[in-house]
């Protein structure tokens, strides 16, 4: 066994070739650019999940809108009516009629355009969508 | 030769490769986490804008089928004698969106809807549903195929329901 190890040309090349470290200079220049690299790679990850927050804000906004939609979509329609809610996580849902007409002049109002803004916990806007409602049609 | 040898196997300065091959893993990391938070904001936009159409596409067939509903003069439901523009016979495809002309020419065959301007719909009449002229002098059940679309933002998105009025 012995004998196999110091046979110098089983040896690795470490052994034979001495590696004497490296110097200050190099280790510093190379820790330099190393810093200046990583800045850049490390806000490149910070605008990377801050773009990933930010979907996620859009994403919930839009299915809680949605979700108040179809809520609205199932109330009567003579129930219908401005307000707003905030959900468990802080997101404010705020529902507006916009239009509100009387679209054969019966005396009664049988149509309704409403709007629903979602804003994120910090208060951004993130979805707005419309939709409509009628009297006598619809779900 | 020895020469050319000792000059290879000289490993000074091999702290900077590494560094820098390092750094190159790293930078590849991180667009690769760019380029996926990217994609992540285009879904979502392109979700939004595909649900803001559905809604509006929706919204604009139900206002088509309340305007079949309120219609008091009936030959106006019978599209061999409408007057209204967006009620049409059965031959035009209107899930191919060049059929929706709103270009106020007479060749229109949709009307704008009151939800958004971007918003249009159309009826297609199908005439007497079957079974339902075999008692004569009674009123009669016609059938309808109520269309609405929206193309807000370059999206597009058609909404079709089925409606029935006697008279």
């Amino acid at each position: 066994m012995m004998n196999f190890l110091s046979n110098k040309k089983f040896r690795g090349k470490n052994q034979v070739y001495a590696q004497g470290g490296f110097t200050l200079m190099e280790v510093l220049i190379a820790l330099g650019i190393f810093a200046i690299g990583i800045l850049g790679v490390a806000s490149m990850q910070l605008s990377s999940t801050n773009g990933n927050t930010k979907s996620r804000k859009y994403t919930e906004s839009s299915e809680f809108g949605q979700g108040q939609i179809e809520t609205l979509m199932a109330a009567p329609f003579a129930s219908l009516a401005d307000g707003n809610t905030v959900t468990a996580d802080g997101y404010r849902v705020t529902w507006t009629i916009l239009n509100q007409s009387d679209t054969n002049g019966d005396g009664t109002d049988d149509m309704m355009v409403i709007r629903v803004n979602v804003d994120d916990p910090q208060g951004v806007e993130r979805s707005v969508y419309t939709f409509s409602r009628f009297l006598t049609i619809g779900p | 030769m020895k020469l050319l040898f000792s000059k290879l196997d000289n490993e000074e300065g091999s702290a900077i490769v590494v560094a820098l091959l390092i750094l190159a893993v790293l930078t590849i990391m991180g667009i690769s986490s760019t380029n996926n938070s990217t994609i992540e904001l285009n879904i979502v936009r392109n979700e939004q804008i595909y649900q803001t159409n559905f809604y509006q596409a929706e919204a604009s067939a139900y206002e088509a089928a309340q305007r079949i509903e309120q219609e008091t003069n009936t030959n106006n439901l019978i599209v061999s004698e409408s007057n209204l523009d967006w009620m049409n016979n059965d031959t035009l495809d209107y899930f191919d969106q060049s059929n929706w002309l709103n270009d106020g020419s007479a060749n229109d065959n949709t009307d704008v809807s009151v939800i958004d301007p971007n918003a249009f719909y159309s009826a297609v009449g199908k005439g007497v549903r079957m079974g339902s002229s075999l008692d004569i002098g009674a009123t009669r059940l016609y059938e309808y195929a109520v269309f609405g679309m929206s193309q807000w933002n370059n999206g597009n998105a058609v909404v079709e329901i089925g409606y029935l009025r006697r008279f």
